[in-house]
């Protein structure tokens, strides 16, 4: 203390030494703290992206036919479920739900275990490789009653969370030449009760299109067209072109009478100015998002190709302005219409363009 | 070392001027004053840094540790207005469901908790019936921000 007293050096600079090192630790541990908390944060990160990776390392396929060995367990019935491990991991079944197409009923099977006398499963997990692994199934349902026209569909569940599904008993469709299809070129138009469907603000759900009603004049609509390219060698990117004009029938003379709907973009749901997009095929534009109809990826698909819908709905190309049907008449018109469709694509790098002979639809009309 | 022992007259006798201690004394109090007030302000500030860093951490870690998986849609009713989804909790922390999308519109909001693991059902009313054979756009959100969504395609 003599000696601290008699020194030159001021209590000051002791002072300010001290504060300085009490700052300086307590800014070490604030980083040490942050180091520890980001090291924690990144551990979880490679923790849960373990997880997602294995679960998209999951991979069952149902093999033919799906469902064997048909038996009675006392009151209950009895059958296999035999799969294959196609992933590179151990999975575990969680559950099995059975679809029953005909009724619209659902069974829900649950693993087996205590207190649970029916309508349960055992054997749920599946090593990695096992090919013809058997899933026990006890349960209520009768599957020997299910049939080509009256087909489950089986959906296995996983614990990762992943879903494996197969329609019961699995058929292979007849290839008739052309039915239920418009081909035209690559493109292919399906042609069936719910390949063309329509939205307005008051339905916002796709309807089929084949009569409209009620529909009140001068109501803004878009129209859903299931389209697939044939082709193996090449995608279709469609342009801002496209048309879906509906030519009325009862008036006389065309003009003024075709209303014209132009492609809009995929993600429009109904016509509404938040929910119609306008069609971008122009990279250089801001929202490029064309439709580009995938190739056929498999020659033997009885579809012929990957469905794609195509929606219309836009009074002039590349804009979001709604456009409504025929509106003379007023009120609940009735009218019948005349669809033909324009579809200008690119194809093998060139421009090709086809009118295609479409539906015919009606407003207002009774049934 | 004898000059420290000097009484009152011997300071007063000194010939060290008063205008130096009291620059030493006003330096020493400057230093504490200003040392004191930069060690409470940057406690505060690595206070308020380490809060709100801790909860961007914390909150981001229960967000990670979320997942969920929609294992099943089902479409029912007479009037074609129900809609049944099985969702199940398959990460590492129990999930609320807050709110589900059909469509990209609100029709279910609640709270539903589902712990790690465990399957459970919401079962939705619509206002306007489903389509037969249309594809419904379905989300799930859960009350930390997750969203979980998907295409399921109605009965015909």
């Amino acid at each position: 203390m003599r000696s601290f007293a008699g020194r030159r050096r001021g209590i000051g600079t002791v002072l300010g030494a001290g504060y300085f090192i009490i700052i300086m630790l307590a800014i070490f541990n604030l980083i040490m703290w942050e180091v520890n908390q980001y090291d924690a944060y990144q551990q979880l990160v490679s923790q849960m992206n373990q997880v997602d990776q294995d679960r998209i390392s999951e991979n069952l396929e149902f093999v033919d036919p799906g469902v064997m060995d048909l038996g009675t367990l006392g009151p209950y019935k009895c059958f296999n479920l035999t799969l294959r491990n196609a992933g590179g991991i151990t999975v575990n079944t969680a559950r099995l739900y059975f679809y029953n197409c005909s009724d619209n009923s659902l069974k829900i099977i649950e693993k087996a275990d205590a207190g649970i006398s029916v309508n349960y499963f055992s054997n749920g997990f599946i090593n990695p490789g096992e090919s013809d692994h058997k899933i026990g199934v006890v349960t209520t349902l009768d599957m020997s009653k299910a049939t080509a026209s009256r087909p489950y569909i089986i959906y296995l569940t996983t614990e990762r969370g992943r879903t494996f599904s197969t329609v019961y008993p699995r058929t292979i469709l007849p290839r008739p030449p052309n039915v239920g299809f418009i081909d035209i070129g690559p493109l292919r138009f399906k042609f069936d009760y719910y390949a063309l469907n329509y939205t307005t603000s008051s339905k916002i759900i796709p309807t089929p299109a084949w009569i409209i009603s009620p529909y009140s004049s001068g109501t803004p609509i878009m129209f859903f067209v299931t389209v697939m390219n044939t082709a193996t060698d090449d995608d279709i990117l469609l342009k801002r072109y496209c048309v879906f004009d509906c030519i009325e029938l009862a008036q006389t003379g065309a003009s003024g009478k075709v209303s014209s709907f132009y492609i809009v973009d995929k993600d429009s749901i109904w016509p509404g100015a938040s929910t119609m997009f306008p069609y971008v095929d122009d990279p250089s534009q801001p929202g490029y998002d064309p439709y580009i109809l995938p190739k056929n990826p498999d020659q033997n698909n009885p579809q012929g190709g990957i469905p794609n819908i195509i929606k219309f709905g836009a009074k002039t190309w590349a804009t979001a302005e709604v456009q409504s049907l025929f509106s003379g008449g007023g009120g609940y018109a009735q009218y019948e219409y005349l669809v033909l469709m324009g579809f200008y694509y690119v194809y093998q790098g060139h421009d090709y363009g086809a009118t295609i002979p479409f539906v015919a639809i009606r407003t207002n009309t009774p049934t | 070392m004898e000059r420290h022992r000097k009484p009152i007259r011997g300071f007063i006798g000194s010939r060290r001027a008063i205008s130096t201690l009291l620059a030493n004394v006003l330096v020493v109090t400057m230093v504490v004053a200003l040392g004191t007030t930069l060690f409470i302000w940057t406690t505060g500030v690595m206070g308020l840094y380490q809060g709100g860093a801790g909860l961007w951490f914390s909150t981001r870690s229960e967000v990670m540790k979320e997942r969920l998986a929609i294992e099943e849609v089902w479409f029912t009713g007479a009037d074609r207005k129900n809609i049944t989804i099985y969702i199940r909790n398959v990460g590492a922390n129990e999930i609320k469901i807050a709110a589900v999308y059909v469509n990209s519109t609100q029709v279910w909001t609640g709270m539903k908790t589902l712990y790690i693991g465990q399957v459970d059902r919401v079962s939705l009313t619509l206002t306007t019936p489903w389509g037969r054979g249309c594809v419904t756009y379905i989300s799930v959100a859960t009350l930390r921000g997750n969203v979980v969504k998907g295409y399921w395609q109605a009965p015909f």
